[in-house]
């Protein structure tokens, strides 16, 4: 895979979750993904606890279904700026990231920043993520973490 | 409107409009003057306040920087073993000198002027102490002994660490209670804790908002739309809580159900959804593990610093660290036990998807924390409303169909600050 390939993945990864459109986030994991939201604390230290923690898409739908039917909070906007991807090797990529988030008619603030630790595998359809890792450097976060980084 | 919002005057001897604890004051959630009280009250003296779990400091030199109150204090293994807990803060002029939250240290160096303590606060030197060729230094009167970090009193119980600045408390298990120490030992009986992680996110909201939610049973089945549809709490399950005979401390104790449907509990219930399913079972994926007997969620509350949570098989400790009167870091600490299987630490983690900021059954708190506070500070003269179960003043029930729990802990307020 080339660096465009992984470019192009991760404009329709915040593209997706930034118009709330989660099935087709959900759509750029492989079936067995793992997707992970971890405070840097944790990866640092190889403690395994993360805020969110999905095997497949089976979990992914499950939260999808809690943050789109269950869960109470304040309307919001996310926005992911995704940097460029550094390719580690033949299939791994770190890619930087921040997503600033505006809730309701308060002032937009960051909601958290870090880095996509991510294995890759090229499908028919393209890039697909074999796990991602979104490693987050602030241990805060402002209250909730309703979407995924 | 011409009406204007005016806080009570500091002589005005409490907030409160009337007796009990049914009604609560707005102003206590951002009273300035107030806070600064409760700190002082609740979490400087006459309190053990939660420190760490044994396990985050496992070998000597293992420290771990945290707070009690608003005060930065290190939580750190001697040579001998013992865990002493000393204020971060240097003795010569105050700095925080601990910036790492987590290390391994033989001595503690403040960088500023390089005074340098022993893991047991002991000043162990500091620079020119006796001059520079013959010229300043200290007088001949500078004792070292006389200037170490203030070590706080320290009770290490089964794994967990408290610790207090008040040398005067009182023994650790007469401040949970005798009403309370069964359950408290349910979790901590000895047996070696693993860490898994941490979650922590920032709430702006009133420390004391978390206390009352977590003293809360009647908003778990309402607001948690996941917990009644899946049946992990909900008012018909079989449940009890318990509080301290001065109100302070609380156990929510709840067995779950099968959930669906349950005219009593769910009819009129707009937030439950009779059609959710899940996709992949691993949320609910509960194992009854042995030591339960029986309850699959036990609450605590320990006032003022710790909730205590075990829910199925999901276990932490939540620490309250107030950040002034509307708002407070709440730091999760996920934790297992050294005899997990493999599945078991896996079902742990797996299960911490209900919990910490992007919990399923946890991020709504915090959510409805802040819509407590944002209208609350708005209008300071008004009241809450706590009355569901009646008006007395906290106690011991059979169900949790009530706000008891709160009006205790308000009773505990009123009593202690002379409210």
């Amino acid at each position: 895979m080339n660096l465009i390939d992984v470019i192009g993945l991760n404009a329709r990864y915040g593209d997706a979750l930034d118009r709330f459109d989660l099935e087709s986030w959900r759509a750029l994991f492989t079936t067995n993904a793992v997707y992970r939201a971890q405070a840097r604390e944790n990866f640092d230290r190889g403690l395994p606890l993360a805020a969110i923690y999905l095997e497949g898409h089976g979990m992914m739908a499950d939260r999808i279904m809690t943050i789109e039917k269950t869960l109470v909070f304040a309307p919001r906007f996310v926005r992911h700026l995704i940097g460029l991807p550094t390719l580690v090797d033949a299939d791994r990529a770190r890619t930087p990231f921040c997503v600033v988030q505006t809730v309701t008619t308060t002032l937009p603030e960051i909601l958290a920043t870090g880095c996509y630790h991510d294995t890759l595998a090229t499908a028919a359809e393209g890039v697909r993520l074999l796990s991602r890792n979104a490693v987050y450097d602030n241990a805060l976060i402002p209250n909730s973490l309703v979407y995924p980084l | 409107m011409n009406e204007s919002v005016k806080w009570l005057p500091m002589s005005s001897p409490t907030p409160f409009k009337q007796p009990g604890t049914h009604r609560i004051p707005n102003q206590i959630y951002s009273d300035a003057a107030l806070h600064e009280r409760e700190l002082e009250a609740f979490f400087y003296k006459r309190h053990w306040c939660y420190a760490a779990l044994e396990c985050e400091i496992p070998n000597a030199g293992d420290f771990k920087a945290t707070m009690i109150g608003e005060r930065p204090v290190i939580v750190v293994r001697d040579r001998d073993g013992t865990v002493n807990v000393l204020e971060n803060r240097c003795a010569h002029k105050g700095a925080k000198f601990c910036q790492k939250e987590f290390g391994n240290a033989k001595v503690f160096v403040c960088p500023y002027h390089q005074w340098g303590y022993r893991l047991n606060g002991d000043l162990a030197g500091v620079p020119m102490k006796n001059g520079v060729a013959g010229q300043g230094g200290m007088d001949a009167d500078f004792m070292l002994e006389e200037h170490g970090l203030n070590k706080l009193k320290t009770h290490v119980y089964n794994g967990i660490i408290f610790a207090s600045f008040d040398p005067e408390v009182e023994p650790f298990e007469s401040f949970v209670s005798t009403d309370l120490m069964p359950f408290f030992n349910r979790t901590f009986d000895g047996r070696k804790l693993t860490l898994l992680g941490y979650n922590r996110q920032r709430i702006r909201g009133n420390w004391k908002l978390m206390q009352e939610n977590i003293k809360d049973p009647y908003h778990p089945g309402l607001l948690h739309v996941f917990f009644v549809t899946f049946g992990l709490w909900r008012a018909d399950q079989k449940s009890e809580l318990r509080i301290d005979p001065r109100g302070r401390h609380a156990q929510m104790i709840s067995t779950r159900n099968s959930g669906g449907e349950n005219s009593e509990v769910t009819k009129g219930v707009t937030s439950f959804k009779q059609t959710l399913k899940l996709e992949d079972p691993s949320l609910m994926d509960v194992v009854q593990e042995d030591w339960w007997g029986g309850p699959t969620a036990v609450m605590q509350t320990i006032f003022p610093s710790v909730i205590i949570q075990q829910q199925v098989n999901s276990l932490s400790t939540r620490q309250i660290i107030p950040q002034g009167p509307e708002a407070f870091d709440f730091v999760w600490t996920h934790f297992g036990f050294a005899d997990d299987t493999p599945e078991m630490t896996e079902r742990r983690l797996k299960q911490a998807n209900l919990f910490g900021p992007a919990g399923l059954v946890s991020l709504d708190d915090g959510e409805v924390i802040e819509y407590c506070q944002a209208a609350t500070r708005a209008y300071p003269d008004g009241e809450c409303v706590v009355e569901l179960g009646g008006k007395d003043g906290g106690q011991a029930t059979p169900h949790m169909v009530t706000e008891t729990l709160i009006r205790g802990m308000y009773r505990y307020y009123r009593d202690t600050l002379g409210l």
